[in-house]
C-alpha cells in the first residue's frame, strides 16, 4: 500500500499542497483528479522523491523510500525518460543494465502489442509513440507498483484506446496503479478508487463502484458536487 | 461466445450492469447450458471495464449458482434448469414492473393494452 | 561500483562526440597553423639564401624557430583554450542537459536503483577522466608538432627543445601538466575539489532555484575563502611566517576540509533537497 500523510508543499509563496492524504492499494487502480495546477503531477513526484515535501509522510509498503524501493515502484511522467538519441533498443538495454526487476520478455511483447520496432529512434517517433515507449519503460519492470502522470493527455485517440487495453491487460495484474488525470472519461470503467483534488488538499476519495451502487451516482456526478458548489 | 459491446451506464454499478448481461443471455439461450464463460481477464478487456469488477460480477453470479468454476478451468453457465427459470421468470418479472408502472401513468385499462401488446408481441418476432 | 562504472561509462559516451570535435578542432588549428609557420619560416630563409646569405649570416638575422614559438601563437593558445573551456562549460551543462529539452533524463538517473552519489561521481569523473585526457591530448600533439618543425625546417635554424621543457616555460601547459609529479597530483586534486564545489552549487542552484543562485554564489565564495585561507594568512601572519612547503600543506588540508564538506552536502541535497 501507498500511504501520502498530510504531505504540504510550496513553490516560493504559493501553496501547491496544503495536507494532502490518501492511500493507493495492490491491486487496484487509484485515480487522482484534479484540474491542471492542482497539484497531481507533484504528488507523484514527491511519492518517487523526485521533489521535497515541506511535512508530511509518505509510506511504500510500511516504509520509507529507498534506493531499493525503485525497484518496487516505476514512475511513468508524461515525458518520455530516456535520451531523445537513443533508439528503443538502447533504451532498453539501459533499463536491463540498471534494474533487475527488468523483464526484457515483457517489453518485448510490449513493443509487438504497440506495433514498434526497436531499431527506432526516440526522438524519430510520433507524440502518441513516445508516449508508448515511456509506457513500456515503466510497464516492463516487474514492479508492484506504478505511478502514471497524465497517460491519455495530447495523444491521438488510437494511441489512448492502445494504452487503456493496457489497463485490463495482465500487465497491470495485482499491481497498484496510480494515476493522475484531468479527464476522466477515457478510464471511468477502469478506475477502483477516485481521488479528488483540489486547492491542495484531497476533497474526497471514494471508491466508484460504491459510489454508483449506493448513491446512484456516476463520478462525473461526484466531481459536479465537488468541484460546483 | 461472442460478447458484442455492451453500453455501460455510468451511474449504475458495472459489475450490476455485467450480471444483468449475463442474465439475458442466460434467460435468452444466448449463452446455452453448460456453454464455457470468458476469463475475467478477456471480459474485461472486451469491455474496457476493470477486472476487479469483472471478478466481483462473476463471483456474484457464482453464489446465485448462474455459473459455476471447478478448479483451474474455465467457468461455465450452469445446466440447473430450476435456476435458468428462475433468472427468466425475474426479468420477466422486473420488465413487467417497468412496463406497467410507465402505462399506470398513461391510466390505460388493462383491457385496452393487452390486444395492442399482442400485435407488438407478433410483429415484433415477425421482425426477427 | 558496478553502477558507478555503468554509470561512468554512459556519461562519458554522452560527451564522446563533442570531446571528439574538440580534438578534431585542436588538431586541424594546432597541426595546421605549426605547417603553416614553418613554411613561412622556411620561405624567409629561402629569401635569404637566394639573396646570396650564407648560414651564418641568417642565424644572425633570424631567430631561430622551435617548438616554443610555435606555443606563444594564437592558433596554439586559441584551440587550447577553447578545449579547455569547453571542459569547463560541461561541468555545467554535463548536469543541466539532464533538466532542459523535452526528454527530462533526470527523472531516469534519480530514480535508478542505486544510490544518487554514484550519478554525482560519475559525472565528476566524466569531467575530470574528459580533463586529463584534453591534456595528455596536447602534450601529444606537440610532439607530432615538434616533428612536423624537425621536418620542414633544417636543423641549423631550429632551437630544438625537449618536450618537458617547453611544458616548462609555458605557464598554462605547466599549470595544467606540471613536470614534477608531487604538483602534478596537487593541481589535480585541486582541480577535483574546484569541480566538486561547481557541482554542489550547481546542486543548490536546482534545489532552490531563483534563490538558490544566491546560495550557489555564496557557496563558491565560501569554499574559496577557505581554501585560500592558509594564503590569506600568509599575509595577516606577516610574510615569511610559513615556508612554502607549509602553505602548500595547508592549502591541501583546507582543500580537503572543502571537498568533505562539499561531498557531504551534495549527497544532502541530491538524496533530500533536488527537485526534477
Amino acid at each position: 500500500m501507498i500511504e501520502v500523510k498530510n504531505i504540504k508543499k510550496s513553490y516560493g509563496k504559493k501553496q501547491v499542497l496544503n495536507g494532502v492524504s490518501f492511500t493507493a492499494d495492490k491491486g487496484e487502480i487509484t485515480c487522482l483528479v484534479g484540474i491542471n495546477g492542482s497539484g497531481k503531477t507533484t504528488i507523484l513526484n514527491a511519492i518517487m522523491n523526485l521533489t521535497p515535501i515541506k511535512s508530511g509522510e509518505i509510506l511504500i509498503d510500511g516504509a520509507e523510500l529507498t534506493k531499493k524501493t525503485y525497484e518496487k515502484i516505476a514512475y511513468i511522467p508524461d515525458t518520455i525518460t530516456m535520451l531523445s538519441s537513443m533508439r528503443i533498443e538502447d533504451a532498453f538495454l539501459f533499463m536491463q543494465d540498471y534494474y533487475t526487476a527488468w523483464n526484457e520478455k515483457r517489453a518485448e511483447d510490449l513493443l509487438t502489442f504497440f506495433k514498434l520496432t526497436k531499431d527506432e529512434k526516440i526522438q524519430h517517433l510520433s507524440k502518441g509513440n513516445k508516449a508508448k515507449v515511456n509506457m513500456i519503460l515503466g510497464l516492463a519492470l516487474d514492479v508492484d507498483y506504478i505511478l502514471m502522470d497524465e497517460p491519455f493527455s495530447g495523444i491521438d485517440i488510437f494511441s489512448r484506446e492502445q494504452i487503456a487495453d493496457v489497463f485490463t491487460s495482465h500487465l497491470i495484474e495485482d499491481r497498484g496503479v496510480i494515476i493522475t488525470t484531468h479527464e476522466i472519461q477515457d478510464i471511468e470503467h477502469l478506475i477502483d478508487q477516485v481521488v479528488l483534488l483540489d486547492d491542495g488538499i484531497v476533497v474526497k476519495q471514494f471508491n466508484a463502484e460504491t459510489v454508483r451502487e449506493e448513491e446512484g451516482k456516476s463520478i462525473i456526478d461526484v466531481m459536479r458536487e465537488v468541484y460546483r458548489p | 461466445m461472442s460478447i458484442l459491446r455492451m453500453e455501460l451506464n455510468s451511474r449504475e454499478p458495472v459489475y450490476i450492469q455485467v450480471i444483468r448481461y449475463f442474465k439475458e443471455r442466460i434467460a435468452s439461450g444466448v449463452l446455452e447450458p453448460g456453454t464455457e464463460i470468458p476469463s475475467r481477464r478477456e471480459l474485461a478487456n472486451t469491455l474496457k471495464i476493470n477486472p476487479n469488477t469483472v471478478q466481483r460480477a462473476y463471483k456474484e453470479m457464482e453464489e446465485l449458482g448462474l455459473i459455476h468454476t471447478e478448479g483451474n478451468l474455465p467457468s461455465k453457465v450452469t445446466t440447473n434448469e430450476t435456476i435458468i427459470q428462475e433468472v427468466k421468470d425475474a426479468l420477466l418479472q422486473d420488465a413487467i414492473i417497468s412496463f406497467v408502472s410507465t402505462i399506470e401513468t398513461l391510466q390505460i385499462p388493462l383491457n385496452e393494452v393487452i390486444p395492442m401488446l399482442e400485435t407488438h408481441y407478433e410483429g415484433g418476432e415477425k421482425d426477427d | 561500483m558496478k553502477s558507478f562504472l555503468k554509470l561512468l561509462n554512459f556519461e562519458f559516451n554522452r560527451f564522446f562526440k563533442l570531446y571528439i570535435g574538440i580534438f578534431v578542432c585542436m588538431f586541424i588549428f594546432q597541426i595546421g597553423g605549426t605547417i603553416v609557420s614553418s613554411l613561412l619560416y622556411k620561405k624567409q630563409i629561402n629569401k635569404l639564401v637566394n639573396q646570396g646569405a650564407g648560414q651564418n649570416t641568417i642565424t644572425e638575422q633570424l631567430e631561430p624557430f622551435g617548438l616554443l614559438d610555435v606555443t606563444y601563437s594564437l592558433y596554439f593558445l586559441g584551440p587550447l583554450f577553447i578545449g579547455l573551456i569547453s571542459i569547463l562549460f560541461y561541468t555545467f551543462f554535463i548536469w543541466y542537459r539532464d533538466w532542459i529539452g523535452k526528454n527530462t533524463f533526470i527523472y531516469r538517473l534519480l530514480t535508478l536503483p542505486t544510490s544518487r552519489m554514484n550519478v554525482f561521481y560519475a559525472k565528476l569523473a566524466t569531467i575530470f577522466i574528459t580533463g586529463l585526457g584534453l591534456m595528455a591530448f596536447q602534450l601529444f600533439l606537440m610532439a607530432i608538432q615538434s616533428k612536423v618543425i624537425a621536418f620542414i625546417i633544417p636543423k641549423v635554424y631550429r632551437s630544438d627543445l625537449d618536450l618537458m621543457s617547453v611544458v616548462y616555460h609555458l605557464d598554462i601547459t605547466y599549470m595544467l601538466l606540471p613536470t614534477d609529479v608531487t604538483e602534478f597530483i596537487f593541481y589535480q586534486y585541486i582541480g577535483i575539489v574546484v569541480t566538486v564545489v561547481f557541482f554542489t552549487s550547481i546542486l543548490i542552484e536546482r534545489s532552490y532555484r531563483m534563490i538558490g543562485n544566491v546560495y550557489a554564489l555564496l557557496n563558491i565564495g565560501i569554499a574559496c575563502l577557505i581554501m585560500l585561507a592558509p594564503l590569506w594568512s600568509a599575509t595577516f601572519f606577516g610574510y615569511n611566517y610559513l615556508y612554502g612547503k607549509e602553505v602548500i600543506l595547508l592549502v591541501l588540508l583546507s582543500s580537503s576540509i572543502v571537498l568533505i564538506l562539499s561531498l557531504v552536502f551534495s549527497h544532502y541535497l541530491i538524496n533530500k533537497k533536488v527537485t526534477v
